[in-house]
């Protein structure tokens, strides 16, 4: 160990979002204090700022800021085992969390499973959950999940503080999910993870979301890593990969590109391939789920346009069976439009007419109507429905888009649309 | 036709809007800038104000005969009105979609009323 430069211990402290989430996971794994565990880290890290300066950054920097965090939450279950005289549940401490100083840190199990469990448990409200996993799995702040999710800074402490509380009082958390509760606690997760993927309400008018899409990806890869035989795990990330990759390629000068007049070439197709790879592992473990089902239909449009022939069959087989496993208004919308390019725009409207009456106030399902209508020459309703989807549409590159489509000259086809998520 | 979106919340009293810290405050300003532009941007907004605290309000009633003007502050609700917003909207479904988008809604109840006379241009006029 030799004195350092303070930047230098500095820089050695400031702990990767992976980093982060591991040590949090095994921290609170104990008694399930995920801000107990959060203040140690904090704390840890502030001491080794203030120590490493004189003392020279130590060979194993992440094993030394765990074990002072560690030590500090034993002091605590310490002082709680005297006060109370209760035993603490021994089962819960896991013997890997109390590490040889020597272990580096890597070689420490990885909890994150049961930390993203945590955060998906039933007790949390849903719309807590998405900020739950940036804020402990990640160690986002508040203010970072504020501005990315666009809510007040406050509201979002508020609703991280009362997660929290209400994880730690459940009590049941921090386990891994035994085989009969996994399924269903990996779909809140997934849920969880595509909520920080699709902040609907952007800013007004740069409404481009670079937010926390790296947040997302980085969340929905480390899923899969730690699920790697769960195929809808890699169908979320599958769907966020290729999602993502078109997000440069979906505003032109602050106008908003349909997925079927981009640009391929504008696409990440690094992500792209990623998202490929993730498609691949779907079928490898033989089942798909919504996630999945979802990536491989935003797959086949992007083929489609690469290639300029896009497969409206295959595109409505994914459909049904979308369909079939987790109906939505969104989906049977969007099943609309490829029908128009399947079988027509009498076929889609008719698929239409057989919406559900709240389709009434979805301004998707008056887009794909004015299309259909169009095509079928009804200029004047065609307008009128777009009418009413430019009156319930509120982000305004959106609006532009719409009112570009309404000053069209009669006749004039439109592309085939495709909802983005 | 003109809807009202009128924003409940829970009014901070003054020793938690001491604690409001700045940065807050500036960034919920900003949301409300940004939702307010939307608003201006679309083409229907008609005015939009966000209310000083209940404490200096007045209540003024002639129902006894004699005029009564009551100061505040008023014991009432949990919440109070906070903000009222006047948009012209397309129908109540979509009043509804930019009330969806109130900033202070992740906090606060908007409520989504449509207007049933307006005066406008120097009479009443019936949506």
């Amino acid at each position: 160990m030799s004195p350092g430069p303070p930047s230098e211990a500095a820089a050695a402290v400031v702990l990767t979002a992976d980093d982060w989430g591991r040590m949090i996971a095994l921290l609170c794994a104990r008694d399930g204090d995920i801000a107990g565990a959060e203040d140690a880290l904090a704390d840890a890290v502030e001491s080794a700022l203030r120590a490493w300066p004189a003392s020279g950054v130590p060979r194993n920097p992440r094993g030394w800021v765990y074990r002072a965090a560690l030590n500090a939450r034993r002091d605590v279950w310490r002082s709680a085992a005297a006060r109370t005289s209760v035993p603490l549940d021994a089962r819960a401490h896991d013997a890997a969390a109390d590490p040889d100083p020597a272990l580096a840190f890597s070689e420490l199990p990885d909890a994150r499973l049961q930390l993203l469990a945590a955060c998906a448990d039933p007790a949390v409200n849903p719309a807590s959950r998405p900020l739950l996993m940036l804020s402990t799995v990640m160690g986002l702040p508040a203010r970072r999940i504020a501005e990315g999710m666009i809510l007040p800074a406050a509201t979002v402490s508020a609703r991280l503080t009362r997660a929290k509380k209400r994880i730690r009082a459940s009590g049941r958390s921090m386990r891994i999910p035994d085989r009969s509760e996994l399924p269903e606690r990996l779909l809140a997760i997934h849920e969880g993870i595509y909520g920080v993927f699709t902040v609907e309400w952007a800013h007004a008018e740069s409404d481009l979301r670079h937010g926390l899409i790296a947040e997302a990806v980085f969340l929905a890869e480390l899923v899969a890593e730690l699920c790697p035989d769960d195929g809808e795990s890699h169908g979320l990330a599958a769907l966020i990969d290729l999602s993502s990759a078109r997000f440069a390629a979906r505003r032109s000068g602050g106008d908003l590109v349909p997925l079927h007049a981009q640009d391929s070439r504008r696409w990440d197709s690094a992500r792209v391939e990623v998202g490929e790879e993730h498609l691949r592992e779907v079928l490898r473990c033989g089942h798909i789920g919504r996630f999945g089902l979802e990536a491989v239909i935003q797959a086949l449009h992007m083929q489609g346009v690469r290639t300029g022939r896009t497969d409206w069959d295959a595109l409505l087989r994914q459909h049904d069976h979308l369909l079939r496993i987790a109906p939505s208004l969104g989906a049977q919308v969007s099943r609309a439009a490829v029908l128009q390019q399947a079988r027509g725009p009498q076929a889609a409207l008719h698929a239409l007419d057989e919406l559900p009456r709240s389709a009434g106030a979805y301004q998707p399902a008056w887009v794909v109507r004015a299309h259909a209508l169009r095509a079928l020459g009804h200029s004047f309703d065609a307008d009128s429905a777009l009418e009413r989807a430019i009156s319930l549409t509120t982000v305004a590159s959106e609006r532009r888009h719409l009112e570009r489509e309404r000053r069209r000259p009669r006749g004039a086809q439109p592309g085939p649309i495709q909802a983005e998520p | 036709m003109r809807y009202l979106l009128a924003f409940h919340a829970d009014h901070p009293d003054s020793t938690d809007e001491a604690a409001l810290s700045a940065e807050v405050v500036a960034e919920m300003q900003q949301l409300m800038t940004d939702f307010a532009n939307a608003l201006e941007t679309a083409g229907i907004m008609v005015a939009a104000e966000m209310l000083a605290p209940p404490a200096g309000a007045a209540a003024v009633t002639r129902r006894s005969g004699a005029t009564v003007i009551e100061d505040g502050p008023f014991a009432a609700a949990k919440e109070a009105l906070a903000g009222v917003f006047i948009i012209d909207a397309a129908d109540r479904d979509a009043a509804i979609a930019w009330a969806e988008r109130f900033p202070g809604a992740s906090y606060g109840t908007v409520e989504v009323r449509a207007a049933g006379a307006s005066y406008i241009d120097g009479r009443w006029q019936q949506p």
